[in-house]
Order: C-alpha cells, then structure tokens, then sequence
C-alpha cells in the first residue's frame, strides 16, 4: 500500500519512490506513541503517507529531479508487459497535481470515500466532486497515451 | 494503455503483488527511526546552544574583561544581550510549536499547522530578527563612545567595519531563510488550495 503509494507520487521513480516509503516508515514508527486508536490503523497510516509525501515535496522541491518520462512508442502498443503497464499507470497519475495524485491512488487501492474523506479532512460532498474530476482527467491523460 | 477506471484498478491491484519481496527489515527502519529524531533534534538544540554560548561568552566579557563605567554603555550592552535574550526565547517557542504539528492528523489541519508554523518562523527570521540585529547593532554602536577611550582611531575603525562585515554575513543569512520560509508557505498554500478545490 505505501510503496504502490509512493511510486505513484513520484511519477514511478523507484528510487525517490523508495525513499519516500522509507521515510513514511519511519514517520510511522516515530508517531507510534501517538496513535490514540480514535481511527483505525489503515486510516493513520494513510494519513501520515499523505502528510510525509507532502512535506516530502515541500522539503526537497529545489533538489527533486523527476524526469517527466514521455510514454514512448512502445508503451504505448496494446500489448504492453505488466510492466510497462504499472510504469505508465504511475507516470500519468504523475501529471495530475499532488493532492490529486494521493486521492485517486487511495480510490484505486478500493478505500470507501470516508476513509479517503478522514485522511484528507475535507467533506465527503467535497470529495465526490473532486473524485470525479480526477477520474476524468486521469482518463483524458490515458486516451492520450494510447 | 486500458483508460476505463475498473481497467486502471486492475492494473493497479496487480501491481501490488511487485512489492512483496522488495521491504526493508524491520530492523533497519527502527535504526533510521531513531537516528532522524536524534538529527532533527540536534539541529534545532545545535542553534539553540550557539545562542546562548553567544550569550554567555558576551556576558562574561562584559563582567570580566571589559566591565563598562558610562550609562551609555551600559544601556548598549542591556540592548545587546537583551535582544540575544529575546531571539534565545523565540527560538525555544519555534521549536516547541514545530513539536505540536502532528503528522497523522488529516491532510488539511497538519497543513494548516504547518502554515501557522512556517508564518511564525518567516516572522521570527524577518521582522523579529532584524529588528534585533537593528537593536544589537545600536547596543554596540553605544559602547564605542567608551572604547575609544582605551583604543586608537586605527583600531576603532577596524572594530566598526568587522562589526559591519558581520552584520553584512548575517543579513545575507536571514535573507536566505526568510526565502526558505517563504517556499514553504507557498507550497502550504498551493496544497491546501488544491485540498479545497479553490
């Protein structure tokens, strides 16, 4: 969950994707003491994924070099190996913009808008909305892949 | 490349099945835990000591190996070590605030903290921090009244410019960090806008 996570928000680098995942891990061990069982573990593991991501990005935006991968030729043939598959899926949820990118990772990976809605704070009105434009864009981002 | 969402979800979920052997020991993890909390609180008790060694060396100076005699200068080293005082103080509530952010609280309120947190430290390295770098300045411009009762010209205006070169270095630097803060503001304010769909 948070490595699959993590290779989505760095646009499938898996080295910074590696990285990062580490450096939720070990959020996640230093927050231990903190975990109050008010939500349940999915849920604050979630949200410290998404808090670390974004401060990840905030922290090393000037020395970040993700290379904006175009989808070559090959990628782009029907027949694409397993692969090439996950490679293009993360690089185009690469290109919508990071909170977006965390969202429709989490609807991917099946969690129920409540969970999504608790881990991000906003409403589940707010949400649906949002999910939907996110769907359509990632949508328009893969057409234009094929 | 399949663009339907149930298409994408399956892509998705086989995907997950590539992580299985790739983890890191359990192990190696609690170690880098342990060694990031001790680096990030050595870096902020690393300013912190500076400070007051600063302010204890200064202190002592000015008791021990150059006590003054004239009001002036009393009142100039008051403001010296005084605006040390306050910018000591301020640091120790900085790093008191940035243990209150809670990284598994939801998206928007740890954003929102970080934002209140980051404002106060653009404020503490801005307008806080020059105007005690102003007040310190005018404290040591007070003494040379005194020193100079004890120095020749030559060497008073040696004193005053390498005073002025190191306000220069310390300008540059609150410069540089007002910056950085203003980055990370900005990052903030994009991802909650982002967040809130404004």
């Amino acid at each position: 969950m948070v490595m699959q996570l993590c290779l989505g928000y760095m646009k499938g680098e898996h080295e910074l994707a590696k990285d990062l995942s580490q450096e939720v891990f070990i959020s996640v061990w230093n927050a231990l003491d903190r975990f109050k069982a008010q939500s349940s573990y999915k849920t604050w593991v979630y949200r410290i994924a998404v808090n670390t991501c974004l401060k990840y990005i905030r922290d090393k935006k000037n020395k970040l070099t993700i290379s904006n991968v175009e989808i070559s030729e090959e990628t782009r043939d029907e027949e694409l190996s397993p692969t090439k598959q996950f490679d293009t899926l993360y690089q185009s949820i690469g290109k919508l913009n990071e909170v977006d990118r965390l969202i429709i990772m989490m609807v991917l990976d099946e969690s129920d808008y409540a969970l999504i809605s608790e881990v991000m704070g906003i409403s589940e009105g707010n949400l649906r909305v949002k999910i939907h434009r996110i769907k359509k864009t990632l949508k328009e981002i893969m057409e234009n892949e094929k | 490349m399949k663009s339907n969402i149930d298409d994408i979800k399956e892509i998705w979920k086989s995907g997950q099945n590539s992580f299985e052997d790739s983890n890191t020991p359990v192990s190696e993890i609690i170690l880098q835990a342990g060694q990031k909390k001790k680096k990030a609180l050595k870096v902020q008790i690393t300013n912190l000591v500076i400070l007051i060694l600063v302010l204890f060396g200064l202190g002592l100076f000015f008791k021990n190996v150059a006590p003054f005699n004239q009001l002036l200068s009393k009142v100039g080293v008051a403001l010296m070590l005084g605006s040390l005082s306050i910018r000591i103080v301020l640091e120790l509530y900085s790093i008191f605030l940035s243990r209150k952010i809670d990284i598994s609280e939801t998206a928007l309120k740890t954003n929102t903290n970080a934002f209140t947190y980051h404002k106060l430290r653009k404020f503490i390295h801005g307008f806080v921090t020059i105007s005690i770098l102003v007040i310190y300045s005018v404290g040591f411009f007070m003494l040379t009244p005194e020193f100079s009762l004890y120095f020749n010209s030559k060497i008073m205006i040696l004193i005053d410019l390498s005073f002025l070169v190191a306000a220069l270095i310390v300008g540059l630097s609150i410069r540089s960090a007002i910056r950085k803060e203003m980055a990370s503001l900005n990052e903030i304010l994009r991802f909650n806008k982002e967040l809130l769909g404004k």
